[in-house]
């Protein structure tokens, strides 16, 4: 069915919009509110890659279905899993999948948007951010509490964000 | 001899504070002075420490959650937390990690006034805080120097399993031991380390000896606010030194003499002699007000006979004592029985044992904003408190090290609050 679906959307003809490219981090954790992501695409940003579901990046390859499965489980999930904010991910790793993520995605910037209180994505917001900086990519952050529908205020420095790109952005 | 006298002769006889702040000025200037005399020191956390493990390799370790609560007392986290948010950290986080990070970005100088050496080895012992994981990644980034992961798994079903020493005792062989191997130059050597888990075991039976004197009424000792001072040898870098037993049999004798004398513990406002109200504490202190936090309950006549926060660092009273004779076993059990590793119904379970074991009228709750280890679930448990026992709990909010979260009008209310209810339920004849 989804691959249907992309080769039928890939048909479809539609006017391109005017509106930024995003990579969309921190909220790895639990699934945000669907009106948050419905607030930051009404607010121009298209969400192009996102480290929403976090069990979807724990294997990133096949695990061979020969030999023990629990063995060859743990095996992908030590050596195949994408750095996430879950993980123990020194030396830069981070902030290297944020910018192979903008490369890969032909994305404008980096959305920051992390519950609040949450230690694990929120810590290595300076280490990313540096990262970053250090290729000029633009990028905006945010908190948002997860129990709540509220984003007006999200949606204005979104937009912010948005139009900032379009406007003086170099791409 | 009349009372006073007694009295007078008690707090003459307080011998240990003095040795205490010694020891812990003196463990500082061990720290400055390391690179001169050429030892090499190990970034640690105190859930799950290794001390004894370290000091075998003649290493010497730094705590970072030590350097911040001494910051925190001594009124310097405030200006360290604002650098780190400099930085770019937000305010949300655990706020022993910016007074950490803030204070390296000042220029490493601890609180004492004595500069600190840069670790030569992170020994990240991860036990129940997950944001160990990214403190550790943010220091990484700052010193690159080798890190040696020790992974502690977390106790679900409330107890230690085999299988979850023979884990820890395999990352001690294949991980830990071989990195301060490398860092120290030295071989391990196991009868040097059971020598020293022998004078751990010594100092943590006085230790608890100590905290149970609260089972006596009056309390000689306050197990929250006291209590933290006896941790802090234990905790820091004393475990298996023949200082620590010294500090631990010091502290013992003068107990002994207070229940003696039927004295209360010695606070920053004098001997309290007037206890109306028997209390277990769950949660850290706050400690850029410590002392204003103490005397409210001091006013009120509140003395806390238990707390979990003296546990984070080892639950010695629950029978774990480190064993000479299984030393890597034992340091796996050590680490794997921390309060901080424990699961939600467990800590219920210690401290329902708490209330009933030290005849508590009440329980408080001091929630710290910025540690979500401690903070997630205590309203749960809170409830579960309350139904099981009976006794009623109380609710604070403050934080560890960030003065703006320490609201004393607000908390003194609470907790006066909280002392009325006690009084009407008494008056009530309401049993506690």
């Amino acid at each position: 069915m989804v691959r249907r679906y992309i080769e039928l959307a890939s048909q479809q003809s539609s006017p391109s919009e005017d509106r930024s490219r995003v990579v969309l981090t921190g909220t790895f954790c639990e699934q945000p509110p669907l009106a948050l992501l419905i607030t930051l695409e009404r607010a121009g940003c298209w969400i192009v890659d996102d480290d929403l579901l976090l069990g979807l990046r724990w294997f990133r390859g096949e695990i061979p279905e020969e030999g023990n499965p629990i063995e060859n489980l743990a095996q992908a999930y030590l050596t195949q899993s994408a750095a996430t904010a879950s993980c123990y991910a020194p030396d830069g790793q981070r902030g290297r999948w944020l910018v192979d993520a903008v490369r890969q995605n032909h994305a404008d910037g980096v959305i920051f948007c992390a519950p609040s209180f949450c230690d694990p994505a929120l810590l290595e917001q300076p280490m990313m951010i540096a990262a970053l900086e250090r290729e000029h990519i633009p990028h905006t952050q945010f908190k948002y509490s997860e129990d709540t529908a509220q984003f007006a205020v999200i949606r204005e420095q979104a937009g912010t964000f948005s139009d900032s790109i379009r406007l003086w952005s170099d791409a | 001899m009349n009372r006073d006298k007694l009295q007078e002769a008690a707090v003459q006889k307080e011998q240990s504070m003095v040795l205490q702040k010694q020891l812990i000025a003196g463990y500082y200037d061990s720290l400055g002075r390391a690179r001169e005399d050429g030892k090499r020191v190990v970034s640690t956390f105190v859930p799950g420490n290794l001390t004894e493990l370290l000091r075998s390799f003649g290493l010497l370790p730094i705590l970072p959650e030590i350097n911040a609560l001494q910051s925190g007392m001594r009124k310097l986290s405030a200006n360290y937390i604002a650098e780190a948010e400099k930085q770019g950290h937000s305010e949300d986080v655990c706020t022993y990690v910016k007074c950490d990070i803030g204070m390296l970005k000042s220029g490493n100088v601890g609180p004492t006034g004595v500069k600190l050496p840069n670790p030569d080895l992170l020994l990240l012992s991860y036990t129940g805080c997950f944001t160990f994981l990214k403190w550790f990644e943010l220091l990484r980034q700052e010193y690159q120097c080798p890190v040696a992961m020790l992974h502690v798994p977390y106790l679900a079903n409330g107890r230690i399993e085999p299988h979850h020493v023979a884990y820890v005792v395999q990352q001690l062989h294949s991980e830990v031991i071989p990195k301060l191997e490398q860092v120290s130059g030295r071989r391990y050597g196991e009868a040097q380390l059971s020598e020293m888990l022998a004078l751990s075991a010594q100092a943590e039976d006085d230790f608890v000896w100590v905290l149970e004197s609260a089972k006596n009424e009056p309390s000689p000792i306050d197990a929250y606010f006291g209590g933290v001072y006896y941790i802090g040898p234990i905790f820091t870098a004393f475990r298996g030194s023949s200082e620590g037993v010294e500090y631990y049999r010091m502290l013992r004798e003068e107990i002994a003499q207070r229940i003696r004398l039927g004295l209360g513990p010695v606070t920053p406002e004098g001997t309290m002699e007037r206890q109306r109200y028997r209390l277990v504490v769950e949660g850290p202190p706050n400690w850029t007000s410590f002392r204003e936090f103490w005397k409210m309950f001091y006013d009120e006549g509140a003395v806390v006979v238990a707390s979990t926060y003296t546990k984070v660092g080892g639950l010695y009273d629950r029978g774990f004592r480190h064993d000479p004779s299984r030393p890597l076993e034992s340091l796996a059990e050590y680490c794997l029985g921390c309060y901080t590793n424990l699961s939600l119904p467990a800590r219920v379970d210690l401290l329902e044992k708490y209330i009933r074991e030290y005849r508590a009228d009440g329980f408080m709750i001091n929630s710290v904003k910025s540690c979500n280890s401690f903070s997630v679930g205590q309203l749960l448990m809170l409830r579960q408190l309350e139904q099981r026992t009976g006794v009623p709990g109380g609710f604070i909010e403050s934080d560890l090290v960030d003065p703006r979260y320490f609201s004393l009008a607000n908390i003194k209310n609470r907790i006066e609050s909280y002392v009325q209810m006690l009084a009407q339920r008494r008056a009530a004849g309401v049993p506690a």
